[in-house]
C-alpha cells in the first residue's frame, strides 16, 4: 500500500459552489469508482454517490468539505475528486 | 443591442433587461398579464397495501422511474446544449439517486403503502431540505426535485397529458409547449404566446399561426424573467418580447398594435374576391387545419378549401385511438362545414415529435425523425390506418374528400398504402357500409426521395403537395426544432427549388395538380417563387391568405416567373434570398413588414451567437457560463 491519502479537508473554489452541474460532475465521477465515497460539511456526512445528499450540503464558494474514500479503488477515488474539486470543476 | 426598431425610432427608453429577443413565429401583437406554465401538483392518492403486493408495487414504481427516465432522454434529446439540458441530465441523476428511490422503495415495503404516496413525501422531505439551503442557487433545486416528482407521479398514475388552462387575455409564457398543450391553447382566448425552445416551423409556432396568437418562441431564458400577472408584450411580427413595460411604451405597442390591425383589415376586405393575377392566372389559395377553430378561420379568410387537414390531433392525448365511427363524424362534420369545397384529409402523421400513449416508443428508434413515424406507423399499426380510412371513405359522401398520405418514400410504400385503401373498401362493402369509391388519393411530397422520384410516383397518384418543412428538414439536414442551427433553414437553396421544380415538371407531365403546404406558402415574400415555379395552389395558414390573395391580385404571371428563374440560377440559396427579398421588398414592403418574417433566421448570414440582448448582466454572469462540461462524466 502506499501513503496515499483517502480522507482530507479541500475548499471549494468556483463561484457557483457545488451546484446541479458540479454536483452531478462530481458524483458521475465517484459512480465510477469501487469504492465508498463519502463528504461531510458541518458535522453533516453524505453519500458522494447521491446528487441529492451532495445538494443538500449546500456548499457555496469558500466552504471547506471533508472527503473520504474507503475499499478497493479508494486511493484512487480520492485523487481524483480531490482533483476535481480543487479545479473548481472546470469552472474557473 | 440595438437599440432601434424597424422605422428607425429610438426605443432607448426601454429598460434593458426587460427587454428580450426571440424568433417572430406568428405575427401581431399581443399585450396582457402573463399566463407561466408550470405544472402544478396533482392529485396524489394514498392507500394500503398487503405485505405480498410489495414486490409489485416496487416494480410498478421501477417501472415509473423507467418511463420518466426516457421521457426526460427524449425531451433533453430535443434540446441544445446549455442550461436546461443540464438541468435535465442532473434529474435523470436523481433518478438513479439511492437517496432518492431507495428511500421510496423502504417506504413501500415498510409503511406499506402505495408508489405514489411514498414518491411524494421522500420528494418533500427533499424539497424542504433543498429549499432550507441559505444559497438561493441550491433553494432553486428543491423546483427540480418537484417537476421530477410530478413527472413520476404522472407516470404512476398513467397520466400522460395534464392539460394548461390559461384565462383569456393572457399571454402564455412557457419553457416549452408540447403538442397537447399547443391543442389546449386554441381553448383558450390567449393574446400571446412566448416560448423558451423551438423555432419557427416547431409546432408551438405552427399551431400559434393556425390559432392567429401572436407569438415569439426561441427566447432565451424566458420563464426566468417573468412571473404570474407581469404585463408582457408580445411582438409576434419582428420577435420582440417586452417584460412589466411602462405606461409610455404600452402606449407604443398598443399603437403598433392598431397599425398592424389596419393593414390586416385592407388585405381581408378583398378576401372574398379570386386570387387571380393581373393576367389572369388563377391561383388556388386553401387552407392547413387541424382544429374546428380553424375552420371557421378558413372560410373566413376566403380559403378555396382546407389543403390540408391534419388528423393527428384526433389522436392525441387520449388513452384508446378514435374509432372509425369517431373518423367518420368528425370528416362529415368538417366537410358541410366547408361546403362546397374541397377538403384534403392527410392521414395520421404520428411518431418524431407527435406521439400517442397506445402508439408511443415502437420502433422510433434513436432518432425519432428518421425512424417508424407517420405512413411506417400506419403501415405497422394497419388497424388504426384501417379505421381511419374506412371513416373517411364513409364521410366522403358528404362532400368533396380527397384523401393525403404522408411521409411517402417510394413507391412501394404508396403501393402498400394503397393495398390498405383496398381493403378498408372492400371491409366496408361486406359490411353493407355506403361509401364513397372514387376518392381522390393524394401523397404529401416531404421525403427528398419521393420530390426526386416524383415522375416515378405521378401516373399512380390523384395530386401532389409539398411539404416543404420536413422537405428542408431532411435535405439540409437540418433538425427543425434545434434553434441552433435555424440559420441554416434556407427555404430558397437551389437543392430546395431544383427539387420544386423536378415536382411541379412531373406533375404538369403525368396531368396531376400540385400544391405547396408548407410554412413556405404563407411567406410573403416566396410567394412569388412558388407561383413562379409553377406550383399554383398553395395551402397555408388561414390567416395568411389574405395577405397571399393580395400580392397575386396584384402581380403578373409573367413577372414571377422571372423572380423564380433568377432564384433557380443563384449560386446559392444566400443569394437566391437576397435577391428574392430585393424585389419583393420594393415591391411589397408592407406586406413583408406585417406578414411575420422579420423574425427569421436570415439564409447564408453568420452562425447566431446566443446572447440575451438587453441583459444588464447584474448577478446572471454565472448563469452564462453553464455551457458543456459534462464530458468527464
Amino acid at each position: 500500500m502506499t501513503d496515499t491519502p483517502t480522507s482530507g479537508t479541500l475548499t471549494i473554489v468556483n463561484d457557483l459552489g457545488l451546484h446541479a452541474r458540479a454536483a452531478a460532475k462530481l458524483v458521475g465521477l465517484a459512480n465510477k469508482f469501487d469504492a465508498d465515497v463519502y463528504l461531510e460539511r458541518e458535522g453533516r456526512e453524505v453519500n458522494a454517490k447521491s446528487i441529492l445528499g451532495v445538494l443538500m450540503l449546500a456548499c457555496g464558494k469558500g466552504s471547506e468539505i471533508g472527503l473520504r474514500t474507503e475499499g478497493p479503488e479508494a486511493a484512487e477515488a480520492y485523487a481524483a475528486i480531490a482533483k476535481l474539486i480543487e479545479e473548481g470543476f472546470g469552472e474557473l | 443591442m440595438t437599440t432601434e426598431d424597424r422605422e428607425g425610432r429610438d426605443v432607448a427608453e426601454v429598460r434593458p433587461r426587460h427587454r428580450l429577443e426571440g424568433i417572430a413565429a406568428s405575427p401581431g401583437i399581443g399585450i396582457g398579464p402573463a399566463y407561466i406554465v408550470d405544472r402544478g401538483r396533482v392529485q396524489v392518492p394514498r392507500y394500503s397495501i398487503e405485505r405480498g403486493d410489495v414486490r409489485e408495487e416496487i416494480g410498478r414504481f421501477r417501472e415509473a422511474l423507467r418511463a420518466t427516465q426516457e421521457q426526460l432522454e427524449a425531451i433533453k434529446s430535443r434540446l441544445p446544449h446549455g442550461e436546461h439540458r443540464q438541468i435535465l441530465k442532473a434529474q435523470q441523476m436523481m433518478l438513479r439517486d439511492p437517496d432518492l428511490t431507495g428511500d421510496v422503495e423502504a417506504r413501500i415495503r415498510e409503511d406499506l403503502i402505495n408508489a405514489e404516496w411514498a414518491m411524494m413525501t421522500v420528494a418533500r422531505d427533499v424539497e424542504r431540505m433543498l429549499s432550507e439551503a441559505a444559497d438561493e442557487v441550491f433553494r432553486e433545486r428543491s423546483s427540480d426535485v418537484a417537476h421530477l416528482s410530478n413527472r413520476v407521479l404522472l407516470n404512476l398514475l398513467g397520466k400522460t397529458d395534464d392539460e394548461i388552462d390559461p384565462p383569456a387575455g393572457s399571454v402564455v409564457v412557457a419553457f416549452d409547449l408540447s403538442p397537447a398543450d399547443t391543442a389546449a391553447l386554441a381553448r383558450a382566448d390567449v393574446t400571446g404566446l412566448v416560448t423558451e425552445v423551438g423555432g419557427r416551423t416547431s409546432h408551438s409556432a405552427i399551431m400559434a399561426r393556425s390559432l392567429e396568437i401572436p407569438a415569439v418562441v426561441g427566447v432565451e431564458d424566458v420563464t426566468e424573467y417573468v412571473r404570474t400577472n407581469d404585463m408582457v408584450v408580445v411582438d409576434g411580427t419582428h420577435g420582440h418580447v417586452v417584460i412589466r413595460p411602462t405606461r409610455d411604451e404600452i402606449e407604443h405597442w398598443q399603437e403598433v398594435r392598431r397599425r398592424y390591425d389596419a393593414f390586416e383589415d385592407e388585405v381581408q376586405r378583398d378576401h372574398a374576391l379570386p386570387a387571380t393575377t393581373l393576367d389572369g392566372v388563377h391561383v388556388v389559395l386553401r387552407a392547413n387545419a387541424a382544429l374546428d377553430e380553424e375552420i371557421a378561420s378558413a372560410s373566413f379568410h376566403g380559403a378555396d378549401g382546407i389543403g390540408l387537414y391534419r388528423t393527428e390531433y384526433v389522436f392525441m392525448g387520449r388513452d384508446a385511438p378514435p374509432t372509425e365511427e369517431e373518423h367518420y363524424r368528425r370528416a362529415k362534420a368538417i366537410l358541410r362545414r366547408m361546403a362546397p369545397h374541397p377538403v384534403t384529409f392527410r392521414t395520421f402523421d404520428l411518431g418524431a415529435d407527435k406521439v400517442a400513449a397506445y402508439v408511443r416508443g415502437r420502433g422510433a428508434g434513436e432518432n425519432p425523425a428518421l425512424g417508424v413515424r407517420s405512413l411506417r406507423l400506419a403501415l405497422r399499426e394497419r388497424h388504426l390506418f384501417v379505421a381511419q380510412l374506412k371513416g373517411l371513405l364513409r364521410a366522403a359522401l358528404h362532400g368533396p374528400l380527397r384523401i393525403m398520405l404522408p411521409f411517402v418514400s417510394g413507391l412501394e410504400e404508396l403501393e402498400a398504402a394503397l393495398e390498405v385503401l383496398d381493403e378498408a373498401k372492400s371491409e366496408l362493402a361486406r359490411e353493407g357500409m355506403a361509401h364513397a369509391t372514387d376518392v381522390p388519393v393524394g401523397i404529401m411530397v416531404e421525403v427528398p426521395a419521393a420530390a426526386l422520384a416524383a415522375d416515378r410516383l405521378a401516373p399512380e397518384v390523384d395530386f401532389f403537395s409539398i411539404g416543404t418543412n420536413d422537405l428542408i428538414q431532411y435535405t439540409l439536414a437540418i433538425d427543425r426544432e434545434n434553434d441552433d442551427v435555424g440559420y441554416l433553414y434556407e427555404p430558397l437553396h437551389p437543392a430546395i427549388l431544383r427539387q420544386l421544380r423536378m415536382v411541379a415538371e412531373a406533375g404538369a407531365r403525368a396531368n396531376v395538380p400540385v400544391s405547396l403546404c408548407g410554412e413556405m406558402a404563407a411567406d410573403p415574400r416566396y410567394t412569388w417563387v412558388i407561383v413562379g415555379l409553377g406550383i399554383h395552389e398553395l395551402s397555408m395558414h388561414p390567416s395568411a391568405i389574405p395577405v397571399v390573395k393580395n400580392i397575386v391580385r396584384q402581380s403578373t404571371l409573367a413577372e414571377m416567373e422571372a423572380l423564380a428563374a433568377e432564384a433557380l440560377a443563384a449560386r446559392s440559396g444566400a443569394e437566391a434570398e437576397r435577391r428574392v427579398l430585393e424585389v419583393m421588398q420594393a415591391r411589397f414592403p408592407e406586406h413583408l413588414e406585417h406578414g411575420g418574417v422579420d423574425g427569421l433566421p436570415r439564409p447564408g448570414g453568420p452562425v447566431p451567437v446566443r446572447a440575451r440582448s438587453g441583459d444588464d448582466g447584474a448577478g446572471e454572469a454565472g448563469q452564462s457560463s453553464e455551457t458543456g462540461g459534462y464530458g468527464a462524466m
